[in-house]
């Protein structure tokens, strides 16, 4: 009784926070509350028995995103002065009544098609979690979720590399950038957190570490040990250090692609051998899946490191600045 | 059968969450609510799918979906990333934070090539 009760008050908390997440007049109080959404979030994810995704949302929706967002907030204001511009973002800005109108009704029309289909959804059974028992021995892990995600669904988590190799291209075309060198020097920070970063470094390598070792057989994996990784470089960087900036062009690029060459070497030479695309031999088969989860842990670390410091200023933009100064 | 109510108390959240990022992302004008309106539409979505993969669990909640979820977190976060460097770019680009662009562009901006 009390669980149904807690999980009452979790989602009414999720479902304010969202609402002024998105309807909050100010933007830094909605970047806070969307962190503090992550937050809450992860620990729905606990209550509903999936403690790998708490991992990572709590890594990820709840830290590297507010990351993220704080500094694109930074940027996205900082350009201009004026008052009235600072009104103009400070108010919440409102199209038309016409369109406030149409998203309105949009948004309700969706509401009560979903609400239908969850009522329909709640009379069926079924599920996969069976078959994933079932299987589980022949897979090479011990851990259910890490066997989908590595064997059963190898397929999914390679063009997922994928998609997270587009992303960081992405932004480097966007910013006009080859490579992490040409960034701008981080600015430097305070003593007291250059210390404190310095104490946690090894610490996050360790959990990080820990949490990849962990896959095999309880929650944890590659995705999390990714994600610790990437935001211990970002750490680093944000106490003055050069962080993922200082390796040479040919490492850092080696280190982007490493998890998706990972799959697609393993992938081939199992086509090659068996005819099927990422069939796992399966005497060998939790080293390949500890190999290719090593080879993603370093390449999800270093992308999602990348997709945050790919957008700090660059080299030619604060020389270009100096000179407008001037 | 508090198995199927805790199952109904999350679905629908997660379906008034999606309905919620979805009239956001609708009505806001300015990109960064648009973006946080997409990442709350994307939470509904997997809390959907875990409230169901929930009840059909054993243990743990069904792993199946619980793998698809941690991968869609990750090209979310991935995706987001994309989204404020175009935000950003339209920003240093125009001086516009929407895409109104009948909006008058920041002076400071505007003369740069």
């Amino acid at each position: 009784m009390t669980g149904i009760l807690f999980d009452m008050a979790l989602c009414a908390a999720l479902i304010l926070t969202g609402w002024r997440v998105l309807h909050s007049s100010d933007h830094f109080q909605a970047v806070v509350l969307f962190i503090t959404f992550g937050l809450i979030l992860a620990l729905a994810w606990v209550r509903l028995e999936a403690p790998d995704i708490a991992i990572a949302e709590a890594a990820v929706g709840a830290s590297l995103a507010g990351v993220m967002l704080l500094d694109a907030l930074r940027v996205m204001r900082s350009a201009g002065k004026e008052h009235e511009q600072e009104r103009r973002w400070t108010n919440v800005a409102r199209l038309p009544s016409f369109h406030l109108f149409f998203s309105f009704i949009a948004a309700v029309v969706v509401l009560v098609l979903l609400i239908c289909a969850v009522l329909e959804l709640s009379g069926r059974q079924g599920g996969l979690a069976d078959l994933v028992h079932a299987e589980l021995e022949s897979s090479g892990t011990k851990h259910p979720v890490t066997a989908v995600l590595l064997n059963f669904r190898g397929y999914d988590t390679w063009i997922e590399l994928g998609v997270l190799l587009l992303a960081v291209l992405g932004i480097l075309t966007i910013r006009e950038c080859s490579d992490l060198r040409s960034l701008a020097p981080p600015v430097a920070s305070t003593i007291v957190f250059e210390t404190l970063v310095r104490g946690i470094m090894p610490l996050v390598l360790l959990v990080s570490g820990y949490l990849l070792w962990r896959g095999g057989f309880a929650p944890g994996g590659a995705f999390q040990a990714g994600v610790v990784l990437g935001a211990g470089c970002i750490l680093l960087w944000m106490a003055g250090h050069r962080s993922l900036a200082m390796l040479g062009d040919a490492t850092w690029r080696i280190l982007l692609i490493l998890g998706f060459l990972a799959f697609l070497a393993l992938g081939s030479s199992s086509l090659l051998h068996t005819g099927v695309f990422l069939a796992y031999d399966r005497q060998y088969a939790s080293l390949q899946i500890f190999l290719l989860e090593s080879a993603a842990t370093l390449s999800i670390g270093t992308t999602l490191a990348g997709l945050v410091l790919a957008l700090q200023p660059l080299k030619k933009d604060l020389s270009q600045a100096n000179r407008d100064v001037r | 059968m508090t198995e199927l109510d805790s199952f109904l108390v999350y679905a629908l959240t997660a379906v008034t969450l999606f309905a919620l990022g979805l009239h956001s992302l609708l009505s806001r004008r300015h990109l960064l609510r648009k973006i946080m309106g997409l990442n709350i539409m994307s939470a509904g979505a997997f809390l959907l799918f875990i409230s169901v993969a929930h009840r059909n669990g054993k243990e743990f909640a069904d792993p199946v979906p619980q793998a698809m979820v941690i991968t869609g977190i990750v090209v979310s976060i991935s995706a987001t990333g994309f989204a404020l460097a175009l935000a950003r770019r339209i920003r240093k680009k125009t001086g516009l934070t929407s895409l109104d662009y009948r909006e008058k562009p920041s002076p400071e901006n505007h003369n740069r090539p």
